[in-house]
């Protein structure tokens, strides 16, 4: 059978209600298709991935402070909608063998400690799950979508662990201090309960 | 199999353990009691003193008349002294013929030397001891160690390291475990957590062969320990959580070549079933069944994961091996009886053929693997003498089953279970208690025990010939479980379940017991608080030897249960003790101490202890080693060429 | 709805379903006890009607007809009409008819939920939002296999249909053939059906499920057992070009094959593949099928562009995301997904 050239141009309207399902809500129609950005779905504008490329995993030779870690926002975090569709993704994708139903860890490490070897901070979750990690943690970059790896960011963010983006340099400095609880490695005020 | 934590990323080395513990030692030999324990058990261990011990020529316990160890020159039984194989021989009895060490001087062990590998995982397995060498390999990374026992405290002969892939350690299901190694031809053989095997010089630790055996980045690893038959290495894989096809491979003992490979699930020609396969019940019967059993193509990721042990009976010319859990947990997703996963095969080594098969849990529900080692034994049975195989399975009921031909002679429950009413008189199939079914979509199902790690895991038990008697930890758990509907993603877990675990009736996790094989009773038993993890160690001295995961090593009268001393270790036991002959010409036994592996599923417990990694071995106190001056004399060469070892 | 609209329905296109028009069972019995609920009802109307006219036309009675005085006491007594004896007559009619109607409804709906032979074929069907999911059971179990959207279904034979769902309240109906069935999360619902004639019958989600109900069809194809046995070994049999890779295959076809395997398989299967995903349909054999979208539109290359590279253009809210993927990668998915016959 052959294969007919690509001639298709996106519908310019109803395509904005893309995440509804997801996100439990109808979105309006946001216009044309070219204004959506890189990724993007529903008309959430997402971070660039070459922003995020510049995003380093370890500290910064000459002790730079990476204000990325802090800059790049989750577009959905705290939406109740993207974190339920996040969550539906974590046990959908099989994250909950390794991590846990309560992502308190088993193959895989505990999400709601404060001890992430690979940060905590939004872009640095998102680059975890996207780029896969050496001891086991697969790539999903190339299964979810960069709103799927959000919302899933989303989520994990929401599990309480690791710290808020703002107490990133404090955690890389290990100066944690009085907010951490020492007998359960938790932040303070910020166990949950899945 | 379950998830456990895995705390690879916290590690801290406790180099100076071995130190402190010379001290602690001496007087450690106390009294532990707890709530349950059985009350003509709590004497046992009063203090350090042998005079508490006279007790134990009481009247002999329970006898099996007439059970014995298979033997001859092709049972691979090693000098008296030496320990060069896990099970110790092809029947995996793990008796010793030794006995210095008996009910009446056991209760003055004391530790002669200790050892510390660095890794903080968990450590199963057992030492191997030939040509006065201890052989000892660790979990991931996988280095082997030859300690050289004619020196005092027994330095690094050398050490080998094959760095393996540490993408294995996201894809080991419940922790990164090395579960036994193996002496022969001159080589030390075992399995790395990466998929390979690995043959090393058992003289100069440099490697003779490596063979890729499987592919961990589609989630297989392999943890279970080889065993050499004849010219060929059998191996198994890992990964029953990860939708893998289970299979046993035969390698070549000279190269390391991969000979035949014989499949758990699919069809007949990859089974390697052919027309001398006779199963003896009608129901396993049939062309292609590890194909039709399942929905079209699922067989595939059916799980059967070869990763347990491995018996061989050279007069039948018989290899048994076990299969383990059906992939994915989540029955829903799999109907029919999901063969031949949560079974066991007996095979001919020579080219792989199956000769029988016996499944025990068909249509596995709850995660009841059938990988648990199958003890080859003589046993008197209805007045006739049989020759059987022995396997206390994942499913809580013990199996007497004759090994030439596969007819189920004996089974019933050794420890607390209540997902099946009993095994049906004619096809042998556990009778299912519907309300402990888990098929239910998206509904807890309550107490179903026992749970996934079964009424006993992998930890293997002991027969001793002197009492007829199998000496098995048993656990006592059970667990709340919901299947889940579950993908298969090629490197993730296929798994299917949500669960939680909860302590069975009585409160005591473990329990250590004897067991009459030839009726299916149990003889006596010593309820653990902790689980009991370890595998066992039976002696000619008539002493049993466990240890729990709390970190008591303990020594029992074989014949009467009793326990005669017991030892805190610096970390749970989950390895199996054994014991040898040292060049001083007097008996040691050894045992690892580093909790992990499915010990880890209670850890919540208060008193679980920390991660570990040390062997310790234990003397006679009237034939402790010289350790005093000359120790430290001789030692200061010793410890120069092991500081050189470390750079 | 109403009499006319119905009889005009029926005269309509034979594409649109309408269960006046059965083509099995158990909506045959149905239409059937619709038909005879129908002509009673008119019939009544019919007699009513026509007594309320003669009612109307007859002129009323004398008054002094009707009555008559008594001359001792001078006092009138009415005088009974014989006539009215017939309102007995009709309220025994009327109770034997309903009586009638009734245990006729409850005997046919009672026989018709059941089929009359034991079903030889079982059929799964999960709904999710917004598809189907087709299980087609089979004694054997590697003989069962799943499908979505497009079910086949010999004549003449009864099939056992159960509804589960894995989201929302749905509601599983084939006008022509059986009546609906609700789809409750956490319960499987049973009924049956048997085509008695050839032909492709439209179902549809009838009960509002979320954004996109309207978009929840499927078709069950009724044909001759021979090719339904055609049509069910060859959704039975793994992907043609399953693993090991046939090198026959076109570099591009291979190409998308690759693609697929590390792209959709989290959610779709392929099997024989690594691809094994449950959360979307099984493709196994897409491109067997008519439609893509649960009936949304027809299965051609060009639309299988548009869905693969943006599914939220064309199904708005479907679990479907909008792929990040290359112009030339999706077209070599679809290449791939076209081999897949």
């Amino acid at each position: 059978m052959t294969i007919h050239a690509f001639a298709f141009r996106s519908a310019p309207c109803f395509r904005a209600a893309a995440i509804a399902l997801l996100i439990g809500s109808v979105q309006a129609c946001k216009g044309q298709p070219e204004l959506l950005r890189e990724g993007s779905t529903g008309g959430i504008p997402l971070p660039k991935d070459s922003t995020l490329a510049r995003v380093a995993l370890g500290d910064i030779a000459g002790s730079t402070r990476n204000a990325l870690l802090t800059s790049i926002k989750n577009p959905y975090e705290g939406n109740t909608g993207a974190i339920e569709a996040g969550g539906e993704l974590f046990i959908r994708m099989n994250c909950v063998a390794c991590h846990g139903y309560d992502a308190r860890g088993g193959m895989g490490p505990d999400l709601t400690d404060t001890y992430w070897r690979y940060g905590g901070s939004p872009a640095e979750i998102y680059k975890s799950i996207s780029e896969g990690r050496p001891k086991g943690m697969p790539a999903w970059g190339a299964m979810l979508t960069s709103d799927e790896l959000w919302k899933l960011t989303a989520y994990v963010q929401s599990l309480g662990g690791s710290f808020p983006a703002a107490l990133a340099e404090q955690g890389k400095q290990g100066n944690l201090g009085a907010t951490l609880d020492t007998a359960t490695g938790v932040l303070k005020g910020r166990q949950s309960e899945p | 199999m379950q998830p456990v934590d895995n705390p690879s990323i916290r590690i801290a080395f406790r180099s100076l353990m071995s130190l402190a513990f010379a001290s602690v030692a001496v007087t450690a030999c106390t009294t532990h009691e707890y709530p349950g324990r059985r009350a003509n058990d709590a004497g046992g261990s009063s203090g350090g003193s042998a005079a508490a011990t006279s007790s134990t020529s009481t009247p002999a316990g329970e006898n099996v008349t007439g059970a014995t160890a298979p033997t001859g020159p092709g049972w691979g039984i090693p000098a008296d002294g030496d320990w060069t194989t896990q099970g110790r021989d092809y029947a995996n009895t793990r008796y010793s013929p030794l006995a210095e060490i008996d009910t009446s001087n056991v209760s003055s062990l004391r530790i002669a030397w200790s050892f510390n590998d660095g890794v903080l995982h968990g450590h199963e397995g057992t030492p191997l001891v030939a040509n006065n060498t201890m052989y000892l390999v660790t979990p991931f990374p996988d280095i082997a160690y030859a300690l050289d026992l004619t020196k005092p405290g027994a330095p690094i002969k050398w050490t080998y390291r094959p760095n393996p892939s540490p993408i294995a350690i996201g894809k080991a299901c419940c922790d990164v475990v090395n579960r036994g190694w193996q002496l022969a031809d001159g080589k030390l053989i075992y399995n790395l957590l990466d998929g390979h095997t690995v043959a090393v010089d058992a003289a100069t630790g440099k490697e003779v062969w490596r063979t890729q055996v499987y592919d961990v980045t589609q989630g297989v690893t392999m943890t279970m320990a080889p065993v050499i038959v004849k010219d060929k290495v059998l191996v198994g894989n890992s990964g029953g959580e990860m939708g893998v096809l289970g299979s046993l491979t035969a390698l070549d003992l000279k190269t390391g070549k991969i000979d035949w490979q014989a499949t758990s699930t699919g069809p007949d020609s990859l089974v390697k079933i052919g027309p001398d396969f006779k199963p003896f019940y009608s129901w396993m019967q049939g062309k292609n069944l590890g194909e039709t059993t399942w929905p079209a193509g699922a067989w595939k990721n059916g799980a059967g994961a070869v990763w347990g042990w491995i018996t061989y009976d050279p007069d039948l010319n018989l290899i048994y091996a076990g299969t383990s859990n059906t992939g994915p947990w989540n029955a829903q997703q799999r109907p029919g009886l999901n063969l031949w996963t949560s079974g066991v095969f007996a095979r001919d080594p020579d080219n792989g053929m199956a000769k029988w098969a016996f499944v025990f849990t068909p249509h596995n529900e709850w995660d009841y693997d059938g990988v648990n080692e199958n003890i080859l034994v003589n046993l008197p049975i209805n007045g006739k003498q049989r020759k059987v195989m022995v396997q206390f399975n994942r499913n809580g009921f013990a199996y007497t089953i004759d090994r030439a031909t596969g007819e189920v002679l004996v089974a019933s429950p050794f420890g607390h279970e209540n997902w099946a009413s009993g095994i049906d008189s004619v096809t042998k199939m556990p009778i299912v208690v519907p309300e402990k079914k888990t098929e239910v979509p998206g509904h807890w199902v309550r107490d179903i025990c026992p749970a996934d790690i079964g009424v006993k895991d992998e930890q293997p038990a002991a027969f001793s010939p002197r009492t007829g008697l199998f000496y098995v930890p048993v656990q006592n758990i059970c667990m709340d479980y919901k299947g889940r509907e579950v993908s298969y993603i090629a490197g993730t877990p296929y798994w299917g379940a949500d669960m939680t675990r909860h302590v069975g009736p009585g409160g005591n996790y473990g329990e250590f017991i004897a067991w009459n094989a030839s009726t299916g009773k149990k003889v006596w038993g010593i309820p653990e608080k902790f689980l009991v993890y370890s595998g066992v160690l039976v002696t000619g001295g008539d002493v049993a030897f466990y240890g729990t995961v709390d970190g008591w090593f303990r020594a029992v009268n074989a014949r009467t249960g009793k326990i005669l001393w017991s030892q805190k270790l610096g970390s749970g036991i989950i390895g199996a003790p054994m014991t040898f002959r040292g060049p001083d010409g007097h008996q040691y036994v050894s045992v690892l101490a580093g909790v992990g592996g499915a010990a880890m599923v209670t850890k919540a417990m208060p008193g679980f202890p920390a991660r570990g990694g040390t062997l310790y071995t234990f003397a006679l106190d009237s034939s402790m080693p010289a350790q005093g001056v000359q120790g430290s004399q001789s030692g200061a060469s010793s410890n120069g060429a092991q500081a050189k070892e470390k750079r | 709805m109403s009499l006319p609209y119905v009889i005009a329905q029926t005269r309509l296109d034979s594409h649109v379903p309408s269960y006046m028009r059965p083509a099995g069972a158990p909506a045959g019995g149905e239409a059937m006890l619709g038909w005879a609920l129908t002509i009673i009802a008119v019939a009544v109307t019919v007699v009513i009607a026509i007594l309320l006219v003669v009612a109307v036309l007859r002129k009323r009675e004398d008054p002094d007809s009707t009555t008559t005085r008594n001359a001792s006491d001078g006092t009138y007594r009415v005088r009974l009409v014989s006539g009215l004896s017939w309102i007995y007559v009709g309220l025994a009619i009327t109770v034997v008819t309903l009586l009638g109607a009734f245990s006729a409804t409850v005997v046919s709906l009672a026989s018709s939920a059941h089929a009359s032979s034991r079903p030889k074929i079982t059929m799964d069907i999960t709904a999710h939002q917004w598809w189907w999911e087709v299980r087609m059971e089979d004694s054997v179990p590697s003989d069962a296999f799943v499908t979505a959207n497009e079910i086949h279904v010999p004549v003449g034979v009864p099939v056992e249909i159960r509804v589960q769902s894995q989201d929302v309240i749905h509601s599983f109906w084939v006008p022509e053939l059986f009546g609906k069935m609700d789809v409750i999360p956490g319960q499987i619902n049973v009924t049956w059906m048997r085509a008695d004639r050839s032909g492709t019958y439209r179902g549809a989600c009838a009960e509002y499920c979320g954004l996109q109900h309207a978009h929840m069809a499927f078709a069950i194809t009724a044909e001759p057992q021979k090719m339904y046995d055609r049509w069910a070994a060859a959704q039975r049999a793994t992907s043609a070009n399953s693993l090991p890779p046939n090198a026959a295959l076109p570099p591009n076809v291979l190409r998308g094959e690759a693609i697929f395997v590390s792209t959709c398989s989290g959610c779709h299967a392929v099997r024989g593949t690594n691809a094994l995903g449950r959360l979307g349909p099984d493709l196994t054999h897409v491109a067997s099928r008519q439609t893509i979208g649960a009936g949304l539109v027809d299965n051609t290359p060009a639309n299988l562009m548009r869905w693969v590279s943006d599914a939220q253009a064309m199904k708005p809210g479907a679990l479907m995301p909008r792929m990040d993927l290359r112009h030339d990668d999706v077209a070599a998915v679809v290449s791939y997904l076209t081999t897949l016959h």
